[in-house]
C-alpha cells in the first residue's frame, strides 16, 4: 500500500508520518526492553542447568535446521542460488527477543508452576543470542566477505535501462511463448496501472508513469541538497566534472536569441512544492547565518524585519527562474570553491570580512539586499548556475550599483539588475556608511 | 521431429550456442508455430503476436532479431527473414549463468548482453549512442504510458546523457562536444546492474502445453 501512499500525500506529510511511526517504535521496543532488563534482576527465577542447556542449543539447532531445510527447497527454483555462506550468516542472525519473553510473562502461575524457570531459560537464551550472536555478527559478515546490500541510489540511467530490460524480457518471453515471471509481472503492472491506480490515487498523479516520477523525485533531492549546501560549500554530485548541457546538446548554428531548452512539463503541484521547499530551506540558511553573526560582530543598523520581508520577497521571484534553471543543471557543472563571504560568515573572525575582492565567475555567492527598500529585484542567489551560461557577467555581480538603477542592457541575458549588496550583517567601515557607496577600494 | 538427422543439426545448434537439447527441441516447436510450418519467419510472423502488442519496445525487439551484428558475425545490416539457426543466436543472448561459469565467463556473459542492448540502441550502427537515439529509446519507453509529451521525455534523456558524460568524462571544456555514449561508457554506467543474472530467462520451463500459437486470436 505503500506507494498509493506515498502518491497521494506531500513531502512534509510524508516525512511527518515517516519520523512519527519511527519515533513510536522506538519507544515501544525501548519499553520493552526496559521491562526484560528489571524481570531480569528482580524477577523469581528458578535456575535449572539441564533445561537452560538443552534450551539453548535446540533453539539454535533448530533455526540450522529450518534455514538449510527451506534454502534447499528455494534453491531448486532460484537461478541465483543461496550459497552456504549466505544460509550460515542467515542462520547466524536468529536473534531472540522480546516477543518470546512477553509470551513467557503471561502464562499463568496457577497453571504452569514451573514458569519461573521457563522465564529464567527464555532470559538466559535471549541474552545469549542477542549479546554473543549480536555482537560478533558483523565481524562475521566482514571476514567472510559477504555479499552486502548495495546502496539504493539508482541513477536516472539505471532506472531507464532496468524498465528498458523489463519490457525487452516480457517481450522475449513472449516471442518464446511462455509465461514466465516477467510476463506475469508486466501483466500485474498493467493491471495496477489501469484500475487500482486510477482508484487509489487522487488527482493526476495517478497517470504518472514510473520514469517520470522517478525523474521528479531525483530533481526535488537535488534542489534540496543544492540549496542546504548553501550555495556551493559542497556539491551534491559525487564528482565535480564541468561537464554541462553545452557539452551534449548537438552544436546548432548561433541562434539569434538565447537557446530554448526544453523544459519537462512540471505539473504545478510539483513546482509549488519544490519552490516551497526551497523556499524555507533559503529562510533556514539565512537564519542559521545570522546567528553566527549576532555575536560576533557589530550589529548591523538596518538588520531588523525589514530586511527580512525584501529578502523574503526577492527570493521568491528569484526562486522561479532557478527552478527552471535548475531543472538543467542535474548535476552541478562547476566546482564551485567556497565562497568567501560564507567562509568569512562562519568563521566570523576574518577581518577583512567585508573586503569583496573582485573575483573570478567561479564563485558562488549570497548577496543579500539590505539596501534600500525600492529595490524590488534581483538577489544573486547562486552564481555557479549562470557560469555555464553567461560567463560575461563578470563584475556586474560584484559592484555596489545605485539601488534604483535601471535594468542594463549590457547584461547577457539577464533581464534583472545584479546587485552585490552587503552581506548580511555587515557593517562596512562605519555603520553609518551609505549602501550606495560601493565598497570595493 | 525424430529422426537422427534432426538430432546431428540440433547438437551442433547446441554447441554453438549453448542450450540444451530439450531446449532447442522446444524452442524449434515454437519456431514452427510462429513461422506457420516454414523455414524461416519474417517480421510479419513476430508483429501478430498479440501479447507483444502491449510493449511499448516491440518493434526495437523485432528488429534486434533481424539485425545482422547479433548474429556475432562481423557483418552489418539485417536481415529479412530469418531461420532458426539466427533464431537461436539471439535467443542465446537471454542464457543465464550457471554454478559453473567462472568469472571471467560471466565477465565475456555480461559483456554480450550490454552488446546486445548497444545494438538495439545504436540504430544506424556507428558505434555511439547520439544524443537523438538515447531521446528516441526514452522516448518509445514513455509512449504508452499515455500522453507525456516530448518535452519530458527530452529532458530526461538529456539528463541521463549529461550523467553519463559526467561520469565517464569529469573535465570538459566548455567547448568540447560529447558526440555520444561508447560501449565502454555504456559498460561503465550499467556496472552496478549484474547484467549477467538480470537478463535471462528461464528456457528449462520452455513447455509446450502453455504455449500458445501466436496467430490465434486471443
Amino acid at each position: 500500500m505503500r506507494p498509493y501512499v506515498e502518491a497521494n500525500i506531500s513531502h512534509k506529510s510524508h516525512t511527518t508520518i515517516k519520523y512519527f511511526l519511527k519515533m513510536w517504535s522506538s519507544v515501544s521496543e525501548t519499553l520493552i526492553f526496559i521491562f526484560l532488563g528489571v524481570a531480569t534482576v528482580d524477577g523469581k527465577h528458578a535456575w535449572n542447568w539441564t533445561f537452560v542447556t538443552v534450551t539453548v542449543v535446540l533453539c539454535l539447532v533448530a533455526r540450522v535446521m529450518g534455514v538449510v531445510g527451506l534454502t534447499f527447497v528455494i534453491n531448486k527454483f532460484r537461478i541465483v542460488k543461496l550459497t552456504t555462506k549466505d544460509q550460515f550468516i542467515v542462520a547466524y542472525g536468529g536473534l531472540r527477543g522480546a516477543i518470546a519473553f512477553s509470551l513467557g510473562f503471561l502464562l499463568d502461575e496457577r497453571h504452569f508452576p514451573m514458569r519461573g524457570m521457563f522465564l529464567t531459560a527464555i532470559i538466559t537464551v535471549i541474552f545469549f543470542t542477542v549479546f554473543v550472536q549480536g555482537m560478533t555478527i558483523k565481524p562475521l559478515v566482514e571476514l567472510l566477505a559477504v555479499k552486502k546490500k548495495q546502496e539504493a541510489k539508482r541513477s536516472i540511467n539505471e532506472e531507464i535501462h532496468t524498465q528498458f530490460l523489463d519490457h525487452l524480457l516480457t517481450g522475449i518471453e513472449d516471442i518464446c511463448g511462455h509465461y514466465g515471471h516477467h510476463h506475469w509481472k508486466d501483466k500485474l503492472n498493467r493491471f495496477n496501472k489501469k484500475y487500482v491506480k486510477k482508484c487509489l490515487i487522487a488527482g493526476e498523479r495517478s497517470k504518472e508513469p514510473q520514469l517520470i516520477a522517478f525523474y521528479h523525485k531525483m530533481e526535488m533531492k537535488q534542489a534540496i541538497e543544492l540549496v542546504e549546501s548553501g550555495g556551493g560549500i559542497k556539491l551534491p554530485s559525487a564528482l565535480p566534472s564541468t561537464v554541462s548541457m553545452q557539452n551534449i546538446q548537438p552544436k546548432k548554428p548561433p541562434p539569434p536569441k538565447p537557446v530554448e531548452r526544453a523544459l519537462p512539463q512540471l505539473p504545478k503541484g510539483r513546482e509549488e512544492e519544490i519552490r516551497k521547499i526551497l523556499r524555507s530551506n533559503l529562510q533556514r540558511t539565512r537564519q542559521r547565518l545570522r546567528s553566527y553573526n549576532r555575536h560576533t560582530l557589530v550589529a548591523d543598523p538596518y538588520e531588523d524585519g525589514l530586511g527580512d520581508l525584501l529578502i523574503k520577497k526577492q527570493k521568491m521571484i528569484e526562486l522561479e527562474k532557478k527552478i527552471k534553471d535548475m531543472n538543467n543543471y542535474l548535476t552541478v557543472p562547476a566546482a564551485a570553491s567556497d565562497s568567501p563571504t560564507m567562509r568569512r560568515a562562519r568563521l566570523a573572525s576574518d577581518p577583512q570580512a567585508y573586503n569583496m575582492k573582485p573575483q573570478s565567475d567561479s564563485v558562488p555567492t549570497i548577496q543579500v539586499d539590505l539596501a534600500s527598500p525600492q529595490s524590488p529585484d534581483s538577489v544573486n542567489l547562486m552564481d555557479e548556475f549562470r557560469q555555464a551560461k553567461q560567463q560575461e557577467d563578470d563584475e556586474q555581480g560584484l559592484m555596489m550599483k545605485p539601488p534604483s538603477g535601471p535594468n542594463k542592457p549590457g547584461e547577457a541575458g539577464e533581464p534583472r539588475e545584479q546587485k552585490l549588496i552587503r552581506c548580511l550583517s555587515d557593517p562596512g567601515p562605519s555603520a553609518d556608511e551609505e549602501e550606495d557607496e560601493p565598497f570595493l577600494p | 521431429m525424430g529422426a537422427s538427422q534432426t538430432h546431428s543439426e540440433y547438437q551442433y545448434l547446441a554447441d554453438k550456442t549453448g542450450f540444451s537439447l530439450e531446449q532447442i527441441k522446444n524452442l524449434h516447436k515454437r519456431f514452427q508455430q510462429l513461422s506457420g510450418n516454414e523455414d524461416t519467419i519474417s517480421k510479419e510472423n513476430l508483429d501478430s503476436i498479440p501479447a507483444l502488442a502491449n510493449n511499448p519496445i516491440r518493434k526495437q525487439i523485432i528488429d534486434a532479431f533481424f539485425d545482422k551484428r547479433n548474429q556475432h558475425q562481423e557483418e552489418v545490416g539485417s536481415f529479412e527473414e530469418i531461420g532458426f539457426e539466427q533464431f537461436l543466436m539471439v535467443m542465446s543472448h537471454f542464457r543465464p549463468p550457471t554454478l559453473k561459469t567462472t568469472e571471467e565467463e560471466k565477465e565475456a556473459l555480461r559483456k554480450e548482453k550490454l552488446r546486445f542492448l548497444f545494438n538495439m540502441h545504436d540504430t544506424d550502427n556507428d558505434g555511439v549512442i547520439t544524443l537523438e537515439e538515447y531521446r528516441k529509446v526514452v522516448e518509445e519507453l514513455l509512449s504508452k504510458s499515455g500522453a507525456i509529451g516530448q518535452e519530458a521525455a527530452k529532458a530526461i534523456a538529456d539528463a541521463a546523457m549529461l550523467e553519463v558524460a559526467s561520469t565517464n568524462v569529469p573535465h570538459m571544456a566548455p567547448d568540447d562536444f560529447y558526440e555520444g555514449i561508447t560501449f565502454e561508457h555504456f559498460e561503465q554506467i550499467l556496472k552496478g546492474l549484474e547484467m549477467e543474472s538480470r537478463m535471462h530467462i528461464r528456457f528449462l520451463d520452455v513447455d509446450t502445453t502453455t504455449m500458445r500459437c501466436g496467430k490465434s486470436t486471443s
